[in-house]
């Protein structure tokens, strides 16, 4: 884990709300591993006082010798929207890497299918070029309410990712949800397949629900609020099935963000 | 010529426990100490003071945790913790292997709990104090909270002196009309210092969901908007109170941990500060010592309660 003072090396607005920040930094990028997090300040004041928790987009550089790396940010709030007015050359307080990483199939035949919705699409760019790059087939399913939603399609599709769309309004792919296309993707695939999901809550689920039903593995990646990012706030906390039956809180910071879509418990026990 | 360097003597009393500097981790904040000691030597610490600790593991509150606030945060954690038994397997071991004071933080809703939990600590090598947090409800007396009640807060404090022998440290809440009150009732109970303060009440509310941001609705208020609550509530302990003093609340630099020792307190601890900045500690060490040496100052103890007030105060 390195904390470092990090340059701004370029911002690039998508649309309105969401932006790629890339960060220099060979050192930071040689250690992240897809699916894992580092936590950024915002500002050098005490206000906004946290650093935020984001995913490593991509990594910059030729692969043996990495000079960066990128993070996907959605505009939600005071801090977000501060860093989407981050100059090149600002320097942010970066904690990194942290958190689980996402782990390749554990039968190297498998196909792969990478599920995301909004700025879920943040982890999977760098999934899926080592996915491709181990020789697996990639499908990325992507959905948004609009085709502004739609998040890293050309990263997706420049890797050499099939990239299928899905809108709620129709504006672009499949109108209707995300989960649609990918059944049917499942019914015609042959073969193994293991499922990548990072996105809106009920739709991990609904992928999750489709993913045990054919029994395949699933692996999600799950973000909450967080105020260090290094497993001593416990406020990231998620209820997790126990091999006795019982259930615990683990940390999204630590025990995930990557976690076995099995060992969650979507809806919480004391519901 | 230039100065010769010196080496200022950090090292402050609470009571019989000596810490090598005033320089503590607040409890909550660093766990049991394993994540935060890659970032900060517990070495080079005055103390840490562990996760609050109950008689059995507790799982704490279902999420929303957290929300971020003007120059602060809620929590609305739960106390949750692995337990005093478990705590004394699995991270007590670890804790003695370093050159620092080890405080546990404990509570319960009952006062058999505390007494409970500080009787098992008691026999604890490597335990070096016993902190209480007191910002619990009573469950047997209808859920007020013991540090709201000088009375309760007499009685739990009682409770856990008899059970121990260990230097006994009693955490204030802050929400009350009159904290010297209850800074009087602890010291009548035996304890040997007052931690001042804990968390204060705060809420969030999001607008869009018209619903609270906290599972809980509300929660505690800490960070660095906190410093001149804390210091004045310090403040008020100092003139009811000749116990030691340790400061906490909204620490964000060197100046503030001045403060809190300037009006008397003999140590600080330092709690959100980890969250965002987890080598903060280490580096407040460093600058203390770089302050002493450029104000002249020899033992930084003669800085504790040197506060001057204007005449007729």
């Amino acid at each position: 884990m390195l904390e470092k003072r990090l340059v701004v090396d370029s911002v690039r607005h998508l649309n309105a709300r969401c932006f790629v920040v890339a960060f220099r930094s060979g050192e930071v990028a040689a250690a992240a591993r897809a699916g894992q997090f580092l936590m950024v300040s915002v500002t050098d004041a005490i206000d906004p006082l946290l650093r935020r928790p984001m995913a490593f987009c991509e990594l910059l550089g030729p692969v043996t010798a990495r000079t960066g790396f990128s993070i996907l940010v959605e505009r939600t709030g005071r801090g977000t929207t501060l860093m989407s007015r981050l100059q090149p050359e600002t320097e942010l307080e970066v904690l990194a890497p942290l958190g689980t990483a996402f782990r390749p199939p554990s039968d190297a035949e498998d196909q792969c299918c990478l599920v995301m919705g909004g700025v879920g699409s943040a982890p999977f760019p760098l999934l899926a070029g080592d996915l491709i790059a181990a020789g697996h087939d990639v499908t990325a399913f992507i959905g948004g309410r609009t085709a502004d939603h739609l998040l890293c399609a050309d990263d997706l599709d420049r890797l050499g990712a099939r990239v299928v769309l899905a809108t709620d309004d129709g504006s672009a792919g499949h109108h209707g949800l995300v989960t649609e296309p990918l059944q049917h993707h499942l019914d015609e695939a042959t073969g193994g397949v293991t499922v990548y999901s990072c996105g809106p809550t009920p739709m991990m689920r609904a992928v999750d629900d489709i993913a045990r039903a054919r029994g395949l593995p699933h692996q999600v990646s799950l973000e909450a609020p967080m105020a260090c990012g290094i497993g001593v706030c416990l406020s990231c906390v998620v209820p997790v099935q126990e091999a006795d039956g019982g259930w615990s809180y683990q940390r999204i910071c630590r025990e995930g963000p990557v976690f076995d879509a099995d060992s969650l418990i979507w809806e919480h026990p004391d519901a | 010529m230039p100065e010769p360097t010196r080496n200022p003597d950090l090292t402050v009393k609470v009571g019989s426990l000596a810490l090598s500097n005033p320089v503590m981790l607040a409890s909550g904040t660093v766990g049991y100490g394993d994540e935060i000691s890659k970032f900060v030597s517990l070495d080079k610490l005055g103390g840490i003071v562990v996760k609050g600790l109950s008689l059995e593991p507790v799982r704490g509150n279902r999420p929303r945790r957290i929300a971020e606030t003007p120059g602060g945060m809620l929590n609305s954690i739960g106390l949750q913790n692995i337990g005093v038994e478990a705590f004394v397997e699995e991270k007590l071991p670890k804790l003695r292997q370093y050159d620092t004071c080890v405080v546990a933080n404990i509570w319960g809703t009952t006062v058999d709990d505390y007494a409970g939990v500080a009787a098992r600590l008691d026999r604890e090598e490597g335990v070096h104090a016993l902190e209480l947090n007191v910002s619990c409800p009573n469950i047997k007396e209808g859920g007020i909270s013991f540090g709201t009640d000088a009375r309760q807060l007499h009685r739990v404090t009682s409770a856990a002196r008899a059970a121990t022998s260990k230097p006994l440290w009693v955490k204030l809440a802050p929400g009350v009309t009159d904290i010297g009150l209850l800074a009087r009732a602890a010291e009548e109970a035996g304890a040997d210092a007052l931690s001042a303060i804990n968390t204060i009440r705060g809420m969030m509310v999001d607008v869009a969901r018209r619903e609270p941001v906290l599972s809980t609705v509300f929660g505690g208020y800490s960070g660095p908007g906190l410093l001149p609550v804390a210091l004045y509530l310090l403040f008020e302990v100092k003139r009811a109170t000749p116990l030691p003093l340790i400061g906490i609340g909204g620490i964000n630099e060197l100046d503030h941990v001045l403060q809190f020792m300037t009006i008397g307190a003999s140590a600080v601890q330092v709690g959100t500060a980890n969250f965002y900045n987890p080598g903060f500690t280490g580096k407040m060490v460093d600058e203390l010592i770089e302050w002493c040496a450029q104000h002249d100052v020899d033992s930084i103890e003669e800085l504790v309660g040197s506060l001057q007030l204007p005449a007729g105060f």
